[in-house]
């Protein structure tokens, strides 16, 4: 036989009040010290090089499964992609609704290159996307120490794209590499307070069973990077 | 309720969960090594880990509110709950305010913890863990035995029979297969389900980001399709900063499974999708006795990695259903005196050997070992009658023979006559008293240590004090 739990004394009607309340009166004993910060620092710090953080960075994309394709020019980007499509018999794409894109004409272009392709441009809806089989965004910025893809959007539909469709590609350009995480989360850029950020670091997975690794679970089994050097 | 032994006894007995345990706990480990190379040192990481949730769980009383307000300033709900009761009441009431009859729930060790799926199924929403291992324990109605591997208890064997058997999916040993199956199999209860239920694995207070981590999509399809997602935490989850969280999320990744990063972290901003409704409960259920427990707040910089559990040798044998609670492994035993049910609280900090192989896997820095040595004293209340008398006898026994210099010296030399006349009697005595039954007792030394001191303060200085630094060492 244990004894039983006696039934804590409500101080308060609002749990909120309460709650920190008794956070309060336990830190009027507490130890008051503050600690600094320090940085993690990695076996391989390839520094702002961009040689030793595209290196750094094919490393890591081999070792998580994510297929890189680096490309000379955004000249060459069109006819990468509609290979790509064409090599994999894709019959829909969706594609992030975004300035570069429209640049490049990519809805468009791609229509035109690969024979029987449906392009998916904005205002494709969630059930849209998941029909698609490939989904092509862009990226904010590639994470060279973790071969992480760092996405952004407002829409839950953009976020969609990374994840609905079988296959993921990406397209970014090499100067968009930054060395780590924890440098990037601190020089944040303007869009973050607003819109949500994704960080992919390869296709979906699990290793629930047995500890063997699967890929290709709820998201994506493949996720393609088209790296571009302008 | 199971004495605690015999639930030793028949987990150590199981012969498929002693496979099981071994083949994955020594994968995890393995994957592990390889991960912490790549940082340059990992006690220099551990420091700032532990730093900043350090800090962050000092300033938790100026954090929550800040995190608060953030959210509500741009249209995230925040709730805020005592206890498991209240926190269930509040999903369910948002539930039944939306005629929720459907809903996904994601990996949640809070969840678990309050007890929300079966709140919410017995106020009429059917919930669908969408996580492959928890989908797994769910069909089989079992308790997940690890914080990041559910079903890590369980052979493919088994988990194949019981898809077939509670969910109609092909019979099949193998993992792949399997995997595939669940997740086709649940690909339209996403597109179909009207709430999604998650947990935190952070929340950042300067800027309201709510940070979720995860491999397989589960949880990104849960609140990229559902119109309403309640996301979950436990009130320690906060943090100061994004920087903050980068440097958490360096180390969660690679201490939890051995990966450098997660396929997935989503960083959800304060503001929640057009058309979409969010909510944030902030749960307490015991965190804010563990914050004034002394020297026990350093349970709540627990980032629920499981690293814990995977270097403990204690679990290693018996698995975490043995605990009995959500929480397993070492950092189970020290939330149980605040977070856990009153019938785990007596015996569960006996599931340690004081090893510190968990504390010198902690990648926030908790002293685990020192916090089950505390833990051990707060179960006093909750351990069975007849132990604690048998325990208290023996403490009286003990403290007459120590209690003087002639007794100790007595009690000393009669251990050692009846080991070298008696020594298969003295060894009966010993595994009666439950101590040495599985293990060999150590003979006493032939030398007594006051004797052996004695000599070493006579020995001259310089020798003197190199034999007692090699001693530190060894």
């Amino acid at each position: 036989m244990t004894r039983e739990q006696k039934p804590r004394q409500r101080r308060s009607d609002d749990p909120r009040e309460e709650i920190l309340e008794r956070l309060a009166t336990a830190y009027k004993a507490a130890d008051e010290a503050t600690v600094g910060r320090t940085r993690i620092a990695y076996a391989t710090e390839p520094g702002s090089d961009p040689e030793a953080l595209l290196a750094l960075a094919r490393e890591r994309f081999e070792n998580q499964e994510v297929g890189y394709h680096i490309l000379p020019g955004w000249d060459s980007l069109l006819d990468t992609l509609a290979n790509h499509l064409y090599s994999r018999q894709a019959r829909r794409v969706a594609v992030q609704s975004c300035e570069l894109f429209d640049r490049l004409g990519l809805v468009q272009a791609l229509a035109g290159r690969v024979p029987d392709l449906c392009v998916l441009g904005p205002g494709a809806g969630l059930d849209e996307i998941a029909a698609a089989d490939v989904g092509i965004t862009t990226c904010e910025a590639v994470i060279a120490q973790t071969g992480t893809l760092v996405l952004n959007g407002i829409e839950r539909s953009t976020l969609g794209l990374s994840l609905l469709g079988g296959v993921h590609f990406c397209v970014a350009a090499v100067r968009q590499l930054v060395p780590d995480l924890e440098g990037w989360l601190s020089g944040r850029p303007a869009w973050f307070p607003d819109e949500a950020c994704i960080l992919v670091s390869g296709p979906s997975r699990t290793a629930d069973i047995e500890k063997t690794v699967v890929i290709g679970v709820h998201g994506p089994w493949k996720v393609s990077l088209f790296l571009v050097k302008e | 309720m199971t004495d605690l032994r015999d639930t030793v006894r028949e987990k150590l007995a199981d012969r498929a969960l002693q496979e099981a345990l071994a083949r994955s706990l020594g994968i995890v480990r393995d994957k592990r090594e390889g991960a912490l190379a790549e940082l340059a040192s990992f006690g220099d990481a551990v420091d700032a880990a532990s730093r900043v949730r350090y800090q962050a769980v000092q300033r938790l009383r100026e954090l929550l509110p800040q995190l608060e307000s953030r959210l509500v300033g741009e249209g995230t709900h925040v709730l805020w709950a005592r206890d498991a009761a209240e926190a269930c009441r509040k999903v369910v009431d948002i539930a039944r305010q939306r005629s929720v009859l459907r809903c996904v729930m994601s990996k949640s060790m809070v969840a678990e913890e309050i007890g929300l799926d079966a709140a919410l199924k017995a106020a009429g929403t059917a919930v669908i863990q969408s996580d492959l291992g928890e989908r797994v324990v769910q069909l089989a109605h079992q308790r997940p035995s690890h914080i990041t591997a559910p079903c890590l208890h369980l052979s493919a064997a088994e988990v194949g029979r019981i898809l077939h058997e509670r969910s109609g999916i092909e019979l099949s040993t193998d993992p792949e297969k399997l995997s595939r199956s669940v997740a086709k199999a649940l690909r339209p209860v996403f597109f179909d389900a009207q709430m999604a239920v998650s947990g935190i694995n952070m929340a950042v207070a300067e800027t309201g980001h709510l940070v979720l981590v995860e491999n397989e999509g589960n949880c990104r399809m849960g609140y990229t399709l559902a119109p309403v997602h309640v996301a979950v935490m436990g009130l320690e989850k906060v943090v100061a900063s994004l920087q903050d969280a980068g440097t958490l999320l360096s180390v969660l990744a690679r201490s939890a499974m051995g990966q450098r990063a997660t396929c997935y972290v989503s960083l959800l901003p304060p503001r929640p999708f057009p058309g979409q409704e969010r909510y944030l409960v902030i749960v307490d259920n015991g965190r804010t006795d563990a914050f004034g427990a002394g020297p026990m707040r350093d349970c709540l910089r627990c980032i629920r990695c499981g690293a814990c559990l995977n270097a403990c040798p204690v679990y290693e044998r018996v698995g975490g259903h043995a605990y009995g609670w959500t929480y397993p492994g070492p950092i189970g035993i020290v939330l149980a005196p605040f977070l856990g049910p009153s019938e785990v609280r007596g015996e569960i900090s006996n599931l340690c050997s004081l090893c510190g192989a968990c504390t010198e896997a902690c990648p926030v820095g908790i002293p685990l070992d020192r916090l089950i040595v505390l833990a051990r004293g707060l179960s006093h209340p909750y351990r069975p009658a007849d132990a604690v008398r048998k325990e208290r006898r023996f403490l009286k026994w003990f403290g007459a023979a120590m209690g003087g210099r002639l007794r100790y010296r007595l009690s000393h030399l009669g251990h050692r006559l009846a080991g070298a006349w008696f020594p298969e009697r003295t060894r009966q005595l010993e595994a009666s008293l439950g101590w040495s039954g599985t293990r060999a007792a150590p003979r006493p030394a032939a030398e007594l240590f006051r004797k052996r001191f004695r000599k070493r303060r006579e020995l001259p200085s310089e020798l003197g004090e190199r034999d007692q630094g090699g001693r530190r060492d060894a």
